[in-house]
């Protein structure tokens, strides 16, 4: 395993590792033996077989959430990343290979995890109250042990004024907080979020990744976020896992430790920048 | 303001101009009263009629028929196209016989009905409901299969149960489709009424024009078929009612699956 150290500000470092196939088996190996892992993806394809062929979405990928930490899948269109989330959030069988969650083999959807979607897939019928209790329901506890619970998540979302509107009387970015509120509601470990920004435009995207960060430091939850935002992941990431096109790989890991909370500042700095032009570096030869 | 006194205004004034057109086509081509009879009198028809009281019995058996068969047809048709839609295997076994029974024109088998329901109200209740179900039966299985796969997919991730998912999301999803299929099934059920009733029956207002041929009695016809539109009308007026009431989320406009 090559490791290599970039140079940067005082405050802001950021470190990458680039690895090979069998480095990457090698470095998963150990952090199955530590169990305690939010995520472990152990060696998994996944092969879609279609009229025309198989099609290997993504080919033998191995990576680790720790608990607490903040992980982000980058990579470009199509690359599988929204495939290996199906994996993970236990809607799609691997292929080859294995995914624990918490120490346990994964078999299906579970009742710790939250997802985040691309679209905001609220129930356009329900009030935004409502479909916040939407996990509650699915897994047939009391909603209204909950109903203080959602209160307080609209008002981390900064929607307390609209608890009972419905979704189609909300922005794009105010549904996508309601998904976020209803990914939480359970109170899960593990939060997935798949490109939950991809349908905003640029300048809500931006605000949502510094609330986004706000929550997660709030929470203290395990993130794996899919993006292909490079600045997203940078600023948002404490590790970003480098995904090449078609099959989906990682090529590439890296290890961003800008202090908490990052700001706009942090954005501006030149050691942001570096991290930045660095992965960029990894899609443009 | 303008709005509303217009809805009411235009359509008023396009029915004035109606009658007048017609009384002055027959007062100008001299058309006898057996073939086009005077607005006035299907205006005394009507008076005659539900005034003085001789259409009320057929009037109340015209509408008790299409009511009750277009509820039980309409309440088959959502609970059969729901078990199709989410059986595969149900749909398998079915599908052909459904298809081959949809391009069946179901007026046809009046007749058939009538020997085996007799002359009564049985045999006009089963062609009501026959004729009800495959518009409704097919807008709730294209309606219930259309639903947006990512909601499915959210509840999935959420933990929800495969009933659940049904109960909470096709069901609302399928719903516009679902008042479409209402939509159409109206004016159908009142075809399959007169239908039934002009092959065999003692009773309503499909008999009512029957029995008006015998004597050449046009006016008490055209009153019949007032009853009948007015009935059509309401039904219709109900259904967009209840629709916008309670589809308040989807504001399109109502998607129609042809099929009769």
């Amino acid at each position: 395993m090559r490791e290599e150290r970039m140079s940067g500000q005082a405050t802001a470092r950021a470190t990458e590792t680039a690895f090979d196939q069998s480095g990457a088996a090698q470095s998963t190996e150990t952090n199955i033996q530590a169990g305690t892992a939010a995520v472990v993806i152990d060696r998994m394809s996944v092969i879609y077989r279609s009229s025309r062929g198989p099609h290997k979405a993504v080919d033998n990928a191995s990576m680790v959430v720790r608990p607490g930490e903040f992980v982000s899948i980058l990579g470009p269109s199509g690359c599988g990343k929204s495939t290996l989330m199906s994996v993970v959030a236990g809607l799609l069988k691997p292929t080859e290979g294995t995914v624990s969650i918490f120490g346990e083999r994964a078999k299906g959807p579970r009742s710790d995890v939250g997802v985040v979607f691309q679209q905001a897939t609220l129930l356009p019928w329900a009030n935004v109250t409502d479909n916040i209790l939407i996990p509650i329901k699915a897994l047939r506890r009391n909603d209204r042990d909950y109903a203080q619970r959602a209160l307080e998540l609209l008002d981390l979302v900064g929607l307390s004024q609209f608890a009972k509107h419905y979704p189609g009387e909300l922005s794009g970015g105010m549904q996508q907080r309601v998904g976020i509120a209803r990914a939480l509601i359970h109170d899960p470990k593990l939060l997935l979020m798949d490109e939950p920004f991809a349908a905003l435009d640029a300048m809500t995207r931006e605000r949502m990744a510094f609330e986004l960060q706000d929550i997660w430091l709030a929470s203290g939850k395990s993130v794996l976020f899919i993006t292909h935002s490079i600045s997203e992941a940078v600023l948002l990431s404490d590790r970003i896992l480098v995904m090449s096109a078609s099959p989906g790989r990682f090529i590439h890991e890296v290890s961003i430790d800008f202090p908490r909370p990052r700001t706009v500042e942090t954005m501006s700095t030149s050691a942001y920048a570096a991290a930045c032009g660095d992965i960029r570096k990894m899609f443009i030869h | 303001m303008f709005e509303r006194v217009s809805s009411f205004l235009y359509p008023a004034i396009t029915f004035v101009m109606l009658i007048a057109a017609w009384q002055l086509s027959i007062d100008v081509l001299h058309v006898p009263d057996y073939i086009l009879p005077r607005p006035m009198m299907v205006l005394q028809s009507l008076k005659a009629g539900y005034i003085d009281g001789e259409f009320w019995p057929h009037f109340l058996f015209t509408l008790r028929s299409t009511v009750s068969g277009y509820m039980i047809g309409c309440g088959c048709a959502i609970v059969v196209g729901a078990v199709l839609a989410e059986s595969p295997t149900f749909e398998k076994f079915v599908y052909p016989y459904v298809i081959a029974l949809q391009s069946m024109p179901k007026v046809a088998l009046a007749p058939l009905i009538i020997v085996w329901f007799g002359y009564g109200f049985a045999s006009k209740l089963v062609m009501v409901a026959l004729i009800c179900f495959f518009p409704l039966f097919v807008n709730t299985v294209v309606g219930i299969r259309q639903t947006n796969p990512a909601l499915i997919n959210m509840m999935k991730a959420f933990s929800a149960p495969s009933w659940f998912i049904f109960v909470r999301v096709k069901l609302f999803a399928a719903a516009g489709h679902i008042f479409a299929g209402l939509q159409i099934s109206i004016v159908l059920s009142l075809i399959g009424a007169v239908v039934a009733e002009f092959v065999a029956s003692s009773e309503g207002l499909g008999w009512l024009i029957q029995a008006s041929l015998a004597n050449f009695n046009t006016a008490q016809m055209f009153a019949a078929l007032l009853s009948l539109v007015f009935i059509g009308v309401v039904g219709t007026r109900v259904i967009q009612g209840l629709h916008s009431r309670l589809i308040f989320w989807d504001r399109s406009p109502s998607r129609t699956t042809a099929a009769s």
